[in-house]
């Protein structure tokens, strides 16, 4: 019985290697539109020649609905992040999601007492954590425009959790943290879906934005940028949470 | 500008072969959290703003916490 199964795996992996490296021939040999992988194409067909003659202080540089891909975005970074690497950036959130999950399941849950901290932290955290909130937010807010992006700008608000949480401030409890990161993975992938039924393609960018560089310019890109800082600061939060829970110190005789 | 890099990259180096050499873990940690902030530093000091930022806030900032954290867990259990 456990041979049969072995076999039947390996007819499956070979199985499975083939359809790869047949779709990867296709790719490779396609005669579409755009870059094939084995054309001799011009510099000017290039995505990198684009970029590089972008023009963002140009009144007339709009993103309209159906435009090209590269003048999403005023910033270079997050025109590649958030739209030819869309679905790179997209896994990218389930690998963290999924190591995340592995630690609090292997990490054993123990409650602790979290000492009070010294006067200095308990006075100034608040003040620091609103600085930092204002920095997570204006970089998930503006990062089409600045450098930043959803990944940073959930790390710093994290990090804002962070000190409110060693500083026994109050800030919210792990299971709100769990409901606002499984809420923005859902809606993450609904927006792709309501992409694809509007125009035939997982997260295209489908809000019509106006002049690069205005606030409103990037589509959909704020949104998703916001949707992944919540997603990853939540997460990185709840890390915090498994390692100290509140509750009586065991160690206290 | 270039003095300023090539002084972070030789405080950069000499802080990583600190942390491998030195028997005190939680000594460790900290100047492991220095090599991450002269990181960034020298990331910006090469146009890379975005990296610059991620590496301050995950290197410098979250990985030392959790660090830390489990520093304590492991000092609690021996």
């Amino acid at each position: 019985m456990n041979k049969e199964k072995s076999l039947f795996t390996n007819v499956f992996a070979v199985a499975f290697l083939i359809i790869i490296g047949f779709s990867i021939y296709k790719v490779a040999v396609s005669k579409d539109n755009g870059i094939n992988l084995l054309d001799k194409n011009k510099v000017e067909n290039r995505v990198a020649y684009r970029y590089v003659n972008k023009n963002v202080l140009d009144e007339n540089s709009t993103y309209k609905f159906g435009g090209q891909a590269e003048d999403s975005a005023a910033n270079i970074v997050t025109s590649i992040v958030a739209d030819y690497r869309l679905f790179d950036t997209t896994l990218e959130v389930i690998v963290l999601f999924i190591s995340i999950m592995g630690f609090s399941m292997v990490m054993p849950k123990e409650k602790e007492l979290i000492k009070p901290s010294s006067s200095i932290i308990k006075h100034w955290s608040p003040i620091l954590i609103v600085f930092m909130v204002m920095t997570g937010f204006y970089m998930f807010i503006n990062g089409h425009l600045s450098p930043g992006g959803g990944f940073p700008a959930g790390a710093i608000l994290s990090t804002a959790v962070l000190l409110g949480f060693l500083s026994k401030t109050k800030v919210p409890s792990q299971k709100t943290f769990k409901y606002i990161e499984a809420l923005s993975g859902i809606l993450i992938f609904l927006m792709g879906i309501i992409a694809y039924v509007i125009n035939g393609s997982f997260f295209y960018n489908f809000l019509e934005g106006g002049r690069i560089g205005n606030i409103l310019s990037g589509g959909i890109i704020p949104i998703f940028y916001s949707l992944v800082a919540f997603k990853v600061a939540s997460e990185l939060s709840s890390v915090f949470y498994d390692f100290y829970q509140e509750g009586e110190d065991y160690e206290l005789n | 500008m270039l003095y300023a890099a090539s002084i972070l990259s030789i405080i950069m180096v000499l802080a990583a072969i600190w942390v491998v050499l030195t028997p005190n873990l939680l000594q460790a940690i900290i100047i492991f959290a220095l090599v991450s902030l002269v990181a960034s530093a020298l990331f910006l000091f090469m146009q890379a703003p975005d990296v610059a930022i991620t590496e301050a806030a995950i290197g410098a900032g979250m990985s030392t916490a959790i660090f830390i954290f489990s520093y304590k867990r492991i000092y609690k259990t021996k």
